[in-house]
């Protein structure tokens, strides 16, 4: 018995469920569902990835009728971002659960949370373009309610998110119609035979990832998401920020590098990386600015993305297997991975020190360090993770990034690199600064509930940099023929 | 796990333990921090002996963990690093002694000690690295462990000395790590082993290990405060002076030293870097770097901005013996790790001494001191002849070997440099010296004296220490003395290099 189906049905249950705890008034028993569907759901990913390790990739028929087979289906990238969505989901869990003791936090956010996270589930397993498109829709409807639980302005900033994720949705769509048109069929195992390269196809794949670009926020398209993903409330910025920008990613690389590699020119490749390389710069100069934490840690966010975009610009277009193409693929993914339990931990953190603080506001971290180690440690260990130093997953991520820029030559890719670690550090300092700063009054300590879980995701990305080895074993389960791949 | 294994990992774990539940400790429970941290010191002097005992012996302690599928973190006992091991733990006890002293009744002493063991764990690794991947990850350990101590007094002075040290560390950092990973594509994984291991690559890689070399020197002469990168030394000198005997004598100056030390020999190799013309270079920066760094501390009034510019030259010593490619002058590098050292952290121990008893941080203000704390000022006195090169304390040792051998492999502007570093160290040293023993106090501090002499945990780590420059140079010829260990290296060395010539090079 395959656990992919439940890693659908069960969530989509406990959704289900606490939307009608919830509207009974009973938030108590929603929130202690919410964090035992997640850790159940991160038991199932667990049993998927021992699924998967062994290759080849773990396929399961989901509904064979009239003619439509839809399938799930994990290799060994979708099987890892499954478990890093399920790690970063119960410690989120926790931290919300311990969230609404001390700060309100409407009942509502379960439900919502638990359909997000059926959502991102499906994206990762979902073997069919169409239904992808569902998923996307889900998953910008999802996003966009987390985004409005904060009220008053927030509603403004999720319903320009929400505009943003069905348009780009669309636009998806459209590409998908046209690929079909060309090719016959939207299911992602059969493409990478049916694709002959031609205009329309071409077209269609430019149309799908314009629509993903713009709900990864990738620069220039990122207007929408400081905005929203600030606003949102405290527990569910982390999943906003860590998780689901990169579930539109995922999807670009695997239609780019294995279901449709015949279709992407070198040019395109650079096209990406460059914007890639320009929100590195631009988010980091951006936090630099910023008054307030949680306002920094998302351009620090639009930054870090900048990474994972860097991989098209090393691998486009090469169809032979060499070092820069498996270390490109390696580095980024593994970015992406530290990147996600750095971030959710950096914002977790963030929410404990501005509820602390009682407002979200910079300056208010003004002697921070004393009355609330351990979330400063947590928000520094996140940051250090963000800068690429060791002992972290960041700087293993980064060391690949890295040697992939000089086995290719591609020399700028090195100094964007290295240039967006130093921006990090740049605008760490300014929080260390001042949560360093002796002075009275302080502000009150954080509440243990917030910041431990905070720490803890904060050492994960610690263990990451200690122990690469089984998670970049995972990876080579259906790795693209440029990374190395069997396939 | 086997005892050779075993070794590196309790060097690390002596201090790492520490560190986490020292964190973890409430800020009230003083006695039990002590404690510990003192066990750990204590223990890892002990380990130290052990492990000086087992290479002399010709035993090998190597611990080794896959990373990432090519790299490994590797930890390896050796006889380089045993140097700075040895000088690192010895230190670092004494220091731990001081420190409990010296921030007596101060605040944040918890977050303090924490990172003061994590310090000593990544200055553990930075030692016992055995490749470039594992000194990379534990320099970079260093920098961020270092921070929280640097900014400790948490005014705005302290945080702006922290932000430029950040800033420089980080800078460094990166092209340090530039560096490795161009090393690594290009040739792939290398180990430290004494003698070098690139002779191989020279022909078919040169221009790489020519760019790879100054990244190299560029990233880890930030931590040594080669000139022009010393520009955070002097800002980072508002810690703690414990923080700053440490940061000057063992951990992060000094690791940029020992690191590009262990390029040239471990990595490179004397005779493949002098191929390469990478020598010439590195002891032109290190000569500039001693002229201008003395010079700069004639003119500091500050104590401690004096000491930090004496650290600057004084560490350019380090890099100027291996620069200079020969054996002898080799030994008076290496040895030197070991005396600058000492010296440094007695002087530091000084500065940290009257400003806690009597408030003075002004060189012009340390008339009197001598009538008022002779044992400390004694101390001092030792450390800074010994720094000037007065025989027969350590730095007399050091600078013999390094004019001799200079002179020896046809650098005959080396014994010329040596001699006008020595009368520039004289004139920065012997003012102190002067002010602190004859000059007239302006002001009486007996009147208000709550004791003669320092606080005794203040005290007894100054007189060890300068008992120990005196040890240095007085017994310099008895086995396991600096000098005679930095001798075994050395030979160690040129036997690794014929190996290499005669396996390498056809």
């Amino acid at each position: 018995m395959s656990a992919l189906p439940w890693l659908l049905a069960l969530p989509l249950a406990a959704a289900g469920i606490t939307a009608a705890l919830v509207r009974r008034r009973r938030d108590r028993s929603a929130a202690a569902l919410g964090v035992v569907t997640s850790l159940v759901l991160l038991g199932l990913a667990l049993v998927l990835v021992a699924e998967v390790a062994p290759g080849p990739a773990a396929r399961h028929r989901l509904l064979d009728a009239g003619g439509l087979a839809l399938d799930l289906r994990a290799d060994g990238l979708a099987a890892l971002l499954v478990v890093v969505a399920a790690v970063v989901g119960v410690v989120g869990a926790v931290y919300a659960a311990g969230y609404r003791r001390t700060a309100p936090l409407p009942g509502a956010f379960w439900p919502w949370w638990l359909l997000l996270t059926t959502a991102m589930n499906g994206v990762f397993l979902l073997g069919h373009l169409f239904a992808l498109y569902v998923a996307f829709e889900l998953v910008g409807v999802a996003a966009a309610a987390l985004v409005a639980l904060s009220g008053g302005r927030a509603i403004r900033s999720a319903r320009r998110y929400l505009v943003v994720a069905v348009a780009g949705s669309l636009v998806f769509l459209v590409g998908a119609a046209l690929l079909y048109a060309a090719t016959g069929t939207l299911a992602l195992a059969e493409l990478p035979g049916q694709a002959e390269p031609s205009l329309a196809a071409g077209v269609a794949l430019a149309l799908m990832t314009l629509g993903l670009l713009a709900t990864a926020a990738l620069f220039p398209l990122h207007f929408w998401l400081p905005d929203a993903h600030a606003q949102a409330p405290a527990p569910a910025s982390p999943l906003l920020s860590a998780l689901v920008l990169k579930v539109y990613f995922y999807v670009v690389i695997v239609l780019w590098f294995q279901a449709l590699p015949q279709l992407v020119t070198p040019a395109a490749g650079v096209v990406l990386g460059v914007a890639g390389a320009a929100a590195i710069l631009w988010g980091g100069v951006a936090a630099l600015t910023q008054r307030s934490v949680k306002r920094l840690v998302v351009y620090s966010t639009l930054s870090q993305m900048g990474y994972l975009w860097l991989i098209p610009a090393i691998l486009a277009g090469q169809s032979e297997p060499d070092a820069a193409g498996w270390f490109g693929w390696h580095g980024g993914i593994y970015y992406a991975v530290t990147h996600s339990s750095a971030k959710a931990a950096m914002l977790m953190a963030a929410g404990a020190l501005v509820h602390a603080a009682g407002a979200d506001r910079l300056v208010r971290l003004r002697g921070a360090a004393a009355r609330a180690p351990a979330a400063v440690f947590a928000f520094a260990l996140a940051g250090v993770n963000l800068v690429g130093l060791p002992p972290t997953g960041g700087f293993v991520g980064k060391w690949y990034l890295l040697s992939a820029a000089v086995a290719g030559g591609q020399w700028w890719i090195a100094a964007v690199v290295l240039a967006g670690g130093g921006l990090t550090a740049a605008y760490l300092i300014r929080v260390l600064r001042l949560a360093f700063m002796r002075s009275e009054p302080a502000p009150d300590p954080a509440a243990p509930a917030l910041a431990l879980p905070a720490l803890g995701l904060a050492l994960v990305t610690v263990l990451l940099g200690f122990r690469a080895v089984e998670v970049l074993a995972l990876l080579e389960v259906g790795a693209p023929a440029v990374a190395g791949g069997a396939t | 796990m086997t005892g050779e294994a075993a070794l590196p990992l309790l060097l690390l774990a002596t201090s790492l333990l520490p560190a986490v539940v020292v964190l973890a400790l409430p800020e009230h429970r003083a006695l039990a921090r002590n404690v510990l941290t003192l066990f750990g010191a204590i223990s890892k002097v002990a380990l130290m002996a052990v492990a000086l005992l087992g290479v002399a012996q010709g035993l090998t302690f190597e611990l080794r963990y896959a990373v990432l599928p090519d790299l490994d973190l590797v930890l390896r006992v050796e006889e380089i690093p045993l140097l700075f091991l040895t000088l690192s733990a010895l230190l670092w006890l004494l220091t731990t002694v001081y420190a409990i002293g010296y921030l007596r009744g101060d605040a944040h002493q918890a977050r303090f000690f924490g990172f003061f063991n994590l310090s000593v764990a990544a200055t553990m690794g930075v030692g016992l690295a055995g490749n470039l991947f594992t000194f990379l990850v534990f320099f970079e350990l260093l920098t961020l462990s270092t921070y929280p101590l640097v900014v400790h007094k948490g005014d705005t002075k302290a945080l702006a000395g922290g932000r430029a040290y950040l800033a420089y560390a980080v800078a460094g950092g990166s092209t340090l790590f530039l560096a490795a990973v161009w090393l690594h594509v290009s040739v792939g994984p290398v180990e430290l082993v004494s003698g070098g291991v690139l002779a191989d690559h020279a022909d078919a890689h040169a221009a790489t290990l020519r760019g790879v070399f100054a990244l190299l020197v560029a990233g880890m002469g930030v931590k040594a405060a080669l000139m022009p990168l010393h520009g955070w030394l002097p800002r980072a000198m508002v810690a703690p002076a414990p923080v700053s005997a440490l940061l000057h004598a063992v951990a992060v100056v000094k690791a940029g030293a020992y690191g590009i030390v262990r390029v040239v020999v471990d990595l490179y190799g004397l005779d493949t870097a002098e191929d390469l013309g990478l020598l010439g270079p590195l002891a032109a920066l290190a000569a500039i770097t001693l002229l201008v760094g003395s010079a700069r501390a004639i003119g500091a009034d500050g104590l401690k901005a004096r000491l930090a510019y004496s650290t600057i030259g004084q560490v350019a010593l380090v890099t100027l013996g291996v620069a200079l490619g020969g054996v002898v002058a080799l030994v008076g590098g290496l040895v030197h790790l070991v005396h600058q050292g000492i010296m440094k952290v007695t002087l530091f121990y000084f500065a940290g001494s009257v400003e806690q008893e009597l408030g003075v941080s002004r060189v012009s203000e340390l008339a009197g001191v001598g009538r008022r704390m002779p044992v400390a000022m004694g101390g001092a006195t030792v450390a800074g002849l010994a720094m000037i090169g007065v025989p027969p304390l350590a730095g007399f040792v050091t600078k013999w070997h390094l004019a001799l051998g200079g002179a020896q492999d046809g650098a005959w502007w080396a014994p010329v440099l040596l001699g006008a570093s020595t009368l520039l160290t004289a004139a920065y040293v012997l003012p102190i010296l002067h002010t602190g023993w004859f000059a007239t106090p302006a002001q009486a501090w007996q009147a208000s004296a709550r004791r003669w002499e320092a606080a005794p945990t203040l005290l007894v780590p100054l007189v060890a220490t300068a008992a120990l420059t005196l040890g240095a140079g007085l017994l310099a010829g008895a086995p396991f003395s600096p000098l005679s260990w930095a001798e075994l290296v050395a030979e160690a060395v040129l036997v690794g290099e014929q190996g290499a010539e005669v396996g390498g090079r056809p």
